[in-house]
């Protein structure tokens, strides 16, 4: 029994554990991003106490062009989705 | 350690009155003195020069906004080239060169050096010669909201690490240490401002009703009022009327360091300290 519960477990592993472990990462990533995100729409702000406090919490963050990238999309698919309700309200 | 704010318009006699303050609590314990005003001039009312210095046991400080703006950001900025692309710093350099002359930021850096002098917790009373209202109410509810965002931050963190750890097991993580340091020392702040007392300082050829009820209104009520350089017939706003306040003897003298004028002000500003208890 426990010999086909250890064979079973391997098979999921192998089997599954890099779309789930993909996944993960993935998810790790765009946590990070919102983290990063957060700051950056402080950083560049004018009379803005925040601005002031991100400009020591950048050096922990990994930024990168893609990052910053994809960081851009996300805003501007926010942006086109926010025009398009415009007339609603 | 107790926080005693000296606020009010610029010219009432704030540094005066926090000069002898100081040197009354001095009698009672460890004191330091910080003007967070951008124009200090704790040094020329103590004779002194200096960024820091010390008085008869009392440790002031007037730091120079500019120079350690300048400094911090430098600072920051090192740290932060450090690993990102040669690219990508192109684009950040405009923001750090900006943020060393942003005047918004004199008054934040001014609210740190107040913060290091309190969390170092060497004294029993700290006295603040602030600046403009607009710099104290800053003070007043910064402890807060910075308090909310670090909160905030260490929320999207943990949460970050909580995934990671999954992946690649668990790590030791210098962000995490360094929000949870801020969001604590935000906190001690924020408990510190709220106990603090709160001293306005005014002036009847100076006197500002707007400037004084806008104070009343969006920050609190002081604790204390001190009439300084006083005529004898000022009448004071109905409002302000309820808050306990002392008038200042008319001097003429120079300098106003321990000369025979300054022990009529001390004799005066005695009043206070049986409210400070």
């Amino acid at each position: 029994m426990e010999k086909i519960k250890k064979w079973l477990l391997g098979f999921f592993k192998g089997a599954f554990g890099d779309i789930l472990f993909a996944n993960l990462e993935r998810e790790a990533r765009e946590t990070e991003e919102v983290l990063l995100t957060l700051l950056l729409l402080q950083f560049s702000g004018l009379d803005n106490p925040f601005a002031f406090y991100t400009m020591e919490l950048l050096p922990f963050m990994r930024i990168t062009e893609n990052s910053l990238k994809r960081i851009v999309a996300k805003e501007e698919r926010l942006g086109y989705l926010l025009s398009r309700f415009e007339g609603w309200a | 350690m107790r926080l005693i704010f000296v606020a009010g318009k610029g010219g009432v006699g704030k540094t005066t009155v926090a000069g002898t303050l100081s040197h009354l609590l001095s009698q009672r314990g460890m004191t330091a003195l910080v003007s967070t005003d951008l124009a200090h001039s704790l040094g020329d009312f103590f004779s002194r020069e200096g960024e820091s210095f010390s008085v008869d046991g009392i440790r002031v400080f007037q730091p120079d906004a500019r120079a350690r703006l300048k400094e911090r950001v430098r600072e920051w900025e090192g740290n932060f080239f450090q690993n990102i692309s040669p690219t990508l710093r192109e684009d950040f350099i405009p923001f750090f060169r900006f943020a060393e002359r942003d005047p918004s930021n004199h008054d934040l850096i001014m609210l740190e050096e107040v913060k290091r002098i309190f969390l170092e917790g060497r004294e029993d009373f700290l006295v603040v010669d602030s600046g403009a209202t607009a710099q104290f109410l800053k003070f007043l509810y910064l402890g807060e909201k910075l308090h909310q965002w670090y909160s905030l931050l260490l929320k999207w963190r943990k949460k970050y690490l909580r995934l990671r750890k999954m992946v690649r097991g668990k790590e030791e993580d210098e962000m995490l240490e360094f929000l949870h340091n801020r969001r604590e020392e935000n906190r001690k702040f924020k408990v510190a401002m709220g106990e603090a007392f709160v001293l306005w300082v005014m002036e009847p050829n100076l006197f500002s009703v707007r400037e004084t009820l806008r104070f009343i209104s969006e920050a609190r009520r002081p604790d204390f009022l001190v009439t300084n350089k006083a005529r004898e017939n000022f009448e004071l706003p109905l409002p302000l009327r309820e808050i306990p306040g002392i008038t200042l003897p008319l001097l003429q003298e120079e300098p106003l360091f321990k000369s025979r004028a300054w022990e009529k002000i001390k004799d005066k500003l005695r009043e206070i300290l049986i409210w400070l208890r």
